[in-house]
């Protein structure tokens, strides 16, 4: 699940550092304000322990062997975000000390494996087990669930992250630059693979190791539901934004259902002079300012989309863009907004003389 | 014995080297042993043990990670080159050679690697074994999907069926061409990063993070976990190596598979945890005793010197010329 490096574009890896960063500053303040000066053993160890756990044969009936990635486990027993970031410390180290994954896709793979399985996995757990003690039977087959659903969102976000290279980054011709497989390739490629196998290791393992410490340090347990201060109370409208950005698709689909066209003048001032579009408001001429200064500045994404909109001309093409710009909008407003709060809301230095 | 990662390397074999070999399968002795024996389609062996198997991937780690200390001190021309100027050349050759869309540039870097390093001490062999079957073979075959009519239509160079309406499954030039592409970039940076990274010792390397801006927290975390991984691997492996030993092997008997292996599996899994909850607490009250707290003193870094700013500024132009070029 590791993606080496020249699988994504830059556009792709670059977006990818840059969602990540508020997800890096979330979990860092999270666990700054938990363990304060504990933390820097504390994620070190997680990290070394995560590194060493994905060494782990499982035997499997047949004879045969797998590996886990243990990251619900850590998040189960250190909390979403300190396992956030000890599972990025490990991706990391993984790209530099053994070459498993790309440099430049650092901030992809963390998004998959150090964000995705973790918080997802971990919410997952924390859904299905409820209040029920730490060596109960539920909570050990909670954890298997949140592995195993956590493990596949990973596998589902890496498979989309490749299977949209080619509509991302293509040559003049329609030739993809990058990963050249569709979504249409990725997703099932990658999903068969960790729904009827790795998913149930993870899920094997993941289970098993909770009820193990279940029965022989259930305090253990209780300190991953103790760091969950950003759950806590902001839970509700993220996961508020998460489902409005994947319901974007929407702004296409329900123009097209009922015929209502693009709005009014929006797209381009050529609209105007259109009286499909434009109807008894149409005009002759464009004012020759609004002609010149159209498509001066179009944006990264422009029109919500991407670049190059002749290659994502279907209606998946068009609505996976949709997603991806919600979600970099999302980021880089999270962005902004953290990094002004932080600037204006510190506290003032207090001089020698204040009291 | 391993044989010695260099011809010219002017070092001893490590001590702690003879014992892991004594007690390791051929395969996890050396990088260059297991690159020569998975180049001939890996060695011929029983099925192994889910033990067997966890103790080679330790050992073959820990050899890694050996291997690349003595590389490292090895003096060569990549040794020579300060790491931040590696770093930064090494991340603006990845982003360069990303944004870089032509097979001939593509293929030159990958032919470039092997001289730089081969004056680094790195065998040019050693470098292709170790990293071109997994990317330039993995990536192929990954990629391979991608060259056929129905994924990437376009001029067919091989037939490969003809279905009974007469529509033909063809390998394509411009699909071939795309996944030839992709394996080269893939290649290229793999062997590059690897060079690099083998030629800088760990620490260095982090350290030289704190040029990228990297938070100083973060470095330390991160070379905390790079000293207390050895630790841990430690742990795992004479857990297994007992289990190991206690374990008859009786012929015609499967050796994995059962739901006690499992259940002990995923026991060890847990008791690494505890540990490691308990060793971050004894690191923390050791830090403590010390008088460490999350502040965190690191040495003054070396002056540029001029050939550090000569790599650095090439990476810089490399990066810029890829971009320009990629447009």
């Amino acid at each position: 699940m590791h993606i080496p490096d020249g699988y994504l574009g830059p556009a792709t890896y670059g977006s990818m550092f840059v969602v990540m960063a508020p997800a890096w500053a979330a979990a860092g303040a999270v666990v700054r304000k938990r363990l304060r000066a504990r933390q820097v053993p504390y994620l070190a160890l997680a990290g070394a322990f995560s590194f060493v756990v994905m060494m782990f044969n499982f035997p499997i009936p047949g004879g045969s062997t797998g590996h886990a990635t243990g990251a619900v486990l850590a998040a189960i027993v250190t909390g979403p975000w300190a396992a956030c970031l000890a599972l990025s410390v490990t991706v990391v180290l993984q790209a530099l000390l053994a070459g498993d994954g790309g440099v430049t896709c650092i901030g992809a793979n963390c998004f998959s494996m150090a964000f995705v399985t973790p918080v997802v996995g971990w919410l997952a757990y924390r859904l299905l087990a409820g209040k029920c003690p730490a060596g109960a039977t539920r909570r050990a087959a909670a954890a298997a669930a949140g592995g195993f659903v956590g493990l596949n969102l990973s596998a589902l976000t890496t498979a989309f992250l490749l299977g949209l290279q080619p509509l991302l980054a293509h040559a003049a011709d329609g030739s993809p630059l990058y990963c050249p497989l569709p979504l249409t390739i990725t997703v099932p490629a990658m999903m068969a693979g960790h729904i009827l196998y790795f998913g149930w290791i993870e899920a094997a393992i993941t289970g098993l190791a909770v009820a193990y410490l279940g029965r022989t340090a259930p305090e253990v347990l209780a300190t991953g539901e103790a760091s969950t201060s950003l759950f806590a109370r902001p839970a509700l409208p993220w996961l508020a934004v998460t489902a409005l950005a994947l319901l974007t698709p929407l702004g296409l689909l329900l123009p097209a259902l009922t015929g209502a066209g693009g709005a009014f003048g929006e797209a381009s001032p050529a609209d105007l002079r259109n009286p499909a579009v434009a109807g008894p408001s149409a005009v002759a001429s464009v004012p020759p300012g609004m002609e010149r200064l159209h498509g001066k500045w179009t944006g990264p994404l422009p029109n919500y989309g991407l670049p190059n909109q002749a290659v994502a001309a279907s209606w998946f093409g068009k609505s996976a863009a949709y997603v991806l710009a919600a979600f970099v909008g999302i980021a880089a407003v999270a962005l902004v907004v953290f990094v002004l709060g932080r600037r204006l809301l510190a506290p003032a230095p207090r001089g020698p003389d204040a009291r | 014995m391993p044989a010695e990662p260099t011809g010219s390397a002017a070092h001893g074999p490590d001590p702690s080297e003879p014992r892991a070999s004594a007690r390791a399968p051929s395969c996890a002795t050396s990088p260059e042993a297991r690159c020569r024996e998975a180049a001939r389609g890996g060695p011929r062996r029983p099925r192994r043990s889910f033990l067997q198997r966890t103790l080679e991937e330790l050992l073959a780690f820990l050899e890694d990670a050996l291997f690349a200390e003595r590389i490292a001190a090895v003096p060569g021309l990549l040794q020579s080159f300060d790491a931040r100027a590696k770093l930064l050349f090494g991340v603006c050759l990845a982003v360069g050679l990303t944004s870089v869309h032509a097979a001939l540039p593509l293929a030159l870097a990958l032919l470039l690697a092997l001289p730089a390093a081969s004056r680094s001490g790195i065998r040019p062999a050693l470098l292709v074994a170790r990293v071109w079957p997994v990317t330039l073979g993995f990536t192929a075959l990954l990629a391979l999907p991608a060259a056929v009519s129905w994924v990437r239509p376009g001029a067919p160079l091989l037939q490969l069926w003809t279905f009974a309406d007469g529509e033909t499954l063809d390998v394509t030039r411009p699909g071939l061409e795309g996944v030839l592409t992709l394996s080269l970039r893939v290649s290229s940076v793999a062997s590059w990063m690897t060079a690099l990274l083998l030629t800088t010792r760990w620490d260095r390397a982090l350290s030289a993070l704190r040029s990228l801006g990297v938070p100083a927290a973060f470095r330390l975390v991160a070379l905390l976990s790079y000293r207390y991984l050895f630790l841990l691997c430690d742990l795992v492996r004479s857990e297994h190596l007992a289990r190991e030993s206690r374990t008859p092997h009786l012929p015609g008997r499967s050796r994995a598979g059962g739901a006690e292996e499992r259940g002990w599996v995923a026991a060890r899994i847990g008791a690494l945890l505890l540990r490691a909850n308990q060793a971050s607490e004894e690191v923390y009250l050791a830090m403590q005793a010390r008088g460490a707290g999350i502040a965190i003193r690191t040495l003054t870094p070396p002056a540029w010197r001029a050939r550090d700013a000569g790599l650095a500024l090439l990476g810089l132009v490399l990066l810029v010329a890829s971009v320009a070029a990629g447009r």
